[in-house]
């Protein structure tokens, strides 16, 4: 509600006022004067005899400024106005619904009458049936709903109410997003320019989803449509979701993270259920305020299948919005099996004293420890059991080829470190498939004596570096090679991780089926560098482990899709019969340009697979945040009234009830002026 | 030509005298005697009987002891001199003209009985002196005790002078006549003694412990502590620069309050300074003060 004038010219008759306060400045003192010798004791008096005087000039004043800002309001013609659509207004006998059923409409609302009827959206949908059954006979009924997508239920206008009811009834509450800018545009189209009601059912929810609406407001003006807002929501909107979720792998990695959004305007606490791919629940509440993100985590098991999981937030005001969807990759203690190729005769000469150091340096307590085998113990591979197999120096690899093939597609990962019993032959022979690059000879890169090549600062962006980012990338410099393994030409499959100063490949890695391998030139215990005695060389073998061991246990890519959103998906080559399971059983797909491409309707996991082939994807999706945020930015009557003003402000007019205000202040000042009635006669005392 | 020998006040003097005289003759037509104004208990010394002095005088204890007839001398009737502390400050001449008129103002009242005193002391041949506070048109604020017949004129003239202007100034000028009183002084006071009891109470208090014998003259209006004005007015005073606007009758009941605490708060000042309190309305005639004075009762 605001105040406007017709002629704010005449504001300047206020400037009137201070006539009253010039006069009370230099008003004359009373005309009788008494000199008087206790003045001392006189202004011992209380002070109220005085103060009560000054109220009552004061009074005076006030009223005398009333009276002339009154008059000087009557001359501005002084009209209060306030949103609102004028109840006489004749109604249509078209009228159009557009029901607004987006995820936001599945607020709780106080529904006395209907206790049933408990969410904004089932209040709504009952008004709108109320409003067509109540209206006039030979009316036209068009409906149109927006969650998702706005959907003309109706090509054309119907004369049948009891189909118009039907029809209404028909539409169901959805899990989209509000396009409410679409409902009014077919509302429109249904109007065929000849004119109509337009009542609009919604709750106004979101950022963006009414300040959009002018132009297509306009338009419906335009063609002698009006818009009636239905606004249905409760009173204090209160909302809580997941904004998002991530695991942190790496060196730090065992935690998920993730952050909670309160749309309301109270302090919240709520029960959060996290759901691990392998069904592992973990429960906690946390604290939020109002309107503010709070962060939570929870640690994951140290074994933990990959896959999608899921937090629930117990949260009964809004409960279509509970479940958020996140990645987890297989996660834990990799268990780690070290095929020592040549059991040293010295620490200082075996890499398996190095391996277990840097993978449990305290023992098996809380870090992994690794189970060592000769070569003829590969046979204890077991794949449901360990993730990554160490293959150090191993002589032959012919035995074991086959096993490790296997093993690394089917999602293994396997690291090889070479040394003074490895055969290039026999490995390029043996490992044909799986190497990353054909070794070539060994390389000497230093005269006794020396120190040896160092290696080069690695690519941090790299994901296996990754953790290096906060420091510590430089003590690769401090790592140096008196002898490597060369390579010969790096296929475009192979990633080259590591290298020397001088350019020459250190470590490479090459993706197999659902496993990977990493290649090192090099040894891991001192025989051809200095590795296993630098800083790094702990973090670096762990980080290894978790890389190699880490992927998440289905493979494929991993995508975070929000509902209603298009969803590309690039296909490998020769994929066939490719199929995406959704939450709510197989999804259609789209294909163009080798991609496969659909659009989400419901939260959860999506896979997308290939008869016969590991998984091309994983889709985590979830609801929109921005329908979760079920708060007003702004009014459609407020957004109406601003582009057709004269059918949404309603105005009264003051003046007539200044004038009564005026005539009232003038004889209260009156009154006031008799009783205060100052004495004439100027009798002096002693004098 | 001094201001206080011209024509107009020599005039002035010459009617306060009258008026002074007429005051005594009443006095004394009354009680056929007027004992010395300076009467004291304080014993000096003995001297012999001889005829003419006072049966009354004679030691009839030293009698009863050495059958000897020895008369007391008191120690003031050779020592006590007379001051009389007038107060000139501007509210003691409410409403009236520069030269308050000698019979129809609070100051003239006021100095009509300084002078009768002063007459009284002169004619009984004591020492009188004036000590003059706030006003102005005197030549000088203290007039040492003297018993000359031109002391008599010259307080007379000064008293004749006196414009009442500006503050007293009680608690100072109580002070500054400690400073200068002779010991054993008899002072009048003459004031209305507006002004806050507290700060000038102890200051008078050190007047009495100086051994002075204190007689306040509180001259004021009966109309003014009962405040009876009818309605709005502007009260006013020489002595304030800015007046009140009040409704006389709204506020007459907690007037008459605050006029009772300050008298009883004037006459607690007088108990503790042995001072003979002697209240002077100004509407009453000045006969009946005067005898109090002496009295001193």
């Amino acid at each position: 509600m605001s105040l406007g004038w017709l002629t704010p010219g005449a504001l300047f008759i206020g400037a009137l006022i201070l006539l009253p306060i010039l006069a009370h400045l230099i008003q004359r003192n009373p005309t009788r004067k008494i000199q008087f010798g206790a003045m001392m004791l006189l202004r011992k008096l209380p002070e109220v005899t005085k103060r009560r005087r000054k109220i009552q000039d004061w009074l005076l004043l006030l009223l005398r400024i009333l009276a002339i800002s009154a008059i000087a309001l009557v001359v501005t013609q002084p009209e209060l106005r306030w949103l609102g659509i004028d109840p006489n207004l004749p109604t249509a006998k078209t009228m159009v619904i557009v029901l607004d059923n987006s995820l936001s409409m599945n607020q709780k609302i106080s529904n006395p009458l209907f206790p049933a009827k408990n969410t904004a959206f089932l209040k709504a949908k009952e008004d709108a049936i109320e409003r067509i059954q109540n209206s006039p006979e030979g009316s036209k009924y068009g409906i149109v709903s927006v969650g998702e997508e706005a959907v003309g239920w109706t090509d054309e206008l119907l004369t049948d109410r009891s189909e118009a009811l039907a029809t209404l009834k028909d539409i169901q509450q959805t899990v989209g997003e509000t396009d409410l800018l679409g409902g009014i545009k077919l509302a429109r189209r249904l109007l065929l320019g000849e004119g109509g009601d337009v009542y609009v059912y919604t709750d106004e929810a979101g950022p963006n989803t009414i300040h959009v609406l002018k132009d297509e407001i306009q338009l419906l003006s335009d063609q002698k449509g009006s818009l009636y807002p239905q606004v249905v929501r409760p009173e204090e909107p209160q909302n809580v979701i997941v904004l998002s979720a991530k695991y942190g792998d790496g060196l730090e990695g065992g935690t998920l993270r993730y952050q909670l959004m309160n749309y309301g305007k109270e302090k919240k606490e709520v029960l959060c259920t996290t759901r691990l791919p392998d069904g592992t629940e973990i429960r906690n509440f946390v604290q939020t305020e109002p309107e503010g993100v709070a962060e939570n985590f929870i640690t994951v098991p140290r074994v933990a299948d990959g896959g999608i999981g899921s937090i629930q937030v117990e949260d009964s005001t809004l409960e279509l919005d509970n479940d958020f969807y996140f990645h987890l990759p297989r996660v834990g203690a990799s268990r780690v099996l070290v095929v020592d190729g040549e059991p040293g005769v010295t620490t200082i000469n075996s890499e398996v004293y190095f391996l277990e150091r840097a993978l449990a340096p305290f023992g098996a307590q809380n870090e992994t420890l690794p189970d060592v085998v000769g070569p003829s113990g590969i046979q204890t591979l077991d794949s449901e059991v360990h993730r990554v197999v160490f293959l150090a120096n191993v002589m032959e690899p012919a035995p074991i080829a086959a096993g490790m093939i296997d093993f690394v597609r089917n999602g293994g990962g396997l690291m090889i470190s070479l040394g003074n019993n490895v055969s290039a032959e026999r490995y390029n022979s043996s490992f044909a498939e799986i190497m990353p690059a054909k070794l070539r000879k060994i390389e000497s890169l230093a005269q006794s004596g020396e120190e040896g090549k160092a290696t080069a600062i690695p690519d941090l962006s790299q994901e296996l570096f990754s953790p290096f980012i906060r420091g510590g990338a430089l003590e690769f410099s401090s790592v140096r090679w008196r002898k490597i393994f060369s390579v010969q030409d790096v296929p475009a499959d192979t990633t080259v991780l590591l290298s020397l100063e001088n350019g020459m490949p250190l470590l490479l890695e090459k993706k197999v089926g659902k496993g990977r391998i990493l290649l090192l030139l090099g040894t891991v215990d001192h025989a051809w560098g200095n590795l296993p005695l630098q800083a790094i060389f702990m973090p670096v073998v762990q980080r290894i482990v978790t890389y190699l061991g880490g992927a998440s246990s289905l493979g494929g890519m991993r995508k975070m899709a929000t509902i209603g959103e298009l969803v590309e998906i690039d296909l490998p080559e020769g994929s066939t019969e490719v199929v995406l399971e959704g939450p709510k059983g197989s999804v259609g797909l789209r294909y163009n340009k080798g991609k496969a491409i659909f659009r989400p309707k419901h939260a959860g996991p999506y896979l997308l697979r290939s008869s016969g082939a590991p998984p091309i994807a994983q889709i985590a999706v979830n609801y929109s945040p921005e329908e979760s945020d079920i708060r007003v930015s702004d009014e459609l009557l407020a957004v109406a009234s601003e582009v057709v003003p004269d059918r949404y402000i309603q105005k009264a007019a003051l003046a007539p009830w200044l004038i009564w205000v005026v005539l009232v202040l003038f004889f209260l000042q009156a009154l006031l002026s008799f009783a205060k009635r100052t004495p004439t006669d100027g009798e002096n005392n002693e004098s | 030509m001094s201001q206080v020998w011209s024509p107009e006040i020599i005039e002035r003097a010459a009617a306060l005298h009258l008026q002074a005289r007429q005051l005594v003759w009443g006095y004394r037509f009354g009680l056929h005697r007027s004992p010395k104004i300076t009467r004291s208990v304080e014993f000096a010394e003995h001297k012999e009987y001889s005829p003419g002095d006072s049966v009354r005088d004679i030691d009839w204890r030293v009698f009863a002891r050495t059958e000897r007839l020895l008369v007391r001398r008191q120690q003031a009737d050779t020592e006590l001199s007379v001051v009389l502390a007038l107060d000139a400050s501007g509210d003691m001449a409410i409403g009236a003209a520069e030269l308050p008129s000698l019979t129809d103002s609070r100051f003239g009242k006021a100095i009509t009985l300084a002078a009768t005193l002063a007459l009284l002391a002169q004619r009984r041949g004591e020492k009188v002196g004036l000590f003059i506070m706030g006003g102005e048109g005197q030549e000088v604020n203290w007039l040492r005790p003297q018993s000359s017949r031109n002391q008599l004129a010259a307080i007379l003239n000064h008293l004749a002078a006196i414009r009442p202007k500006n503050n007293a100034n009680l608690e100072h000028r109580f002070q500054d006549l400690g400073h200068v009183l002779p010991k054993r002084s008899l002072v009048f006071v003459l004031s209305d003694f507006m002004e806050e009891p507290q700060r000038w109470g102890p200051s008078l208090s050190g007047l009495a412990a100086m051994g002075a014998d204190l007689r306040l003259v509180h001259l004021y209006s009966q109309k003014e502590f009962a405040l009876s004005f009818d309605e709005t007015a502007q009260f006013l005073s020489p002595e304030e620069s800015s007046p009140l606007n009040l409704d006389s009758t709204a506020i007459r009941q907690s007037f008459l309050g605050v006029v009772d605490e300050y008298l009883d708060e004037l006459k607690s000042w007088s108990a503790k300074s042995r001072a003979v309190y002697i209240p002077c309305a100004y509407e009453e005639t000045l006969e009946r003060t005067f005898i109090q004075m002496l009295r001193g009762v």
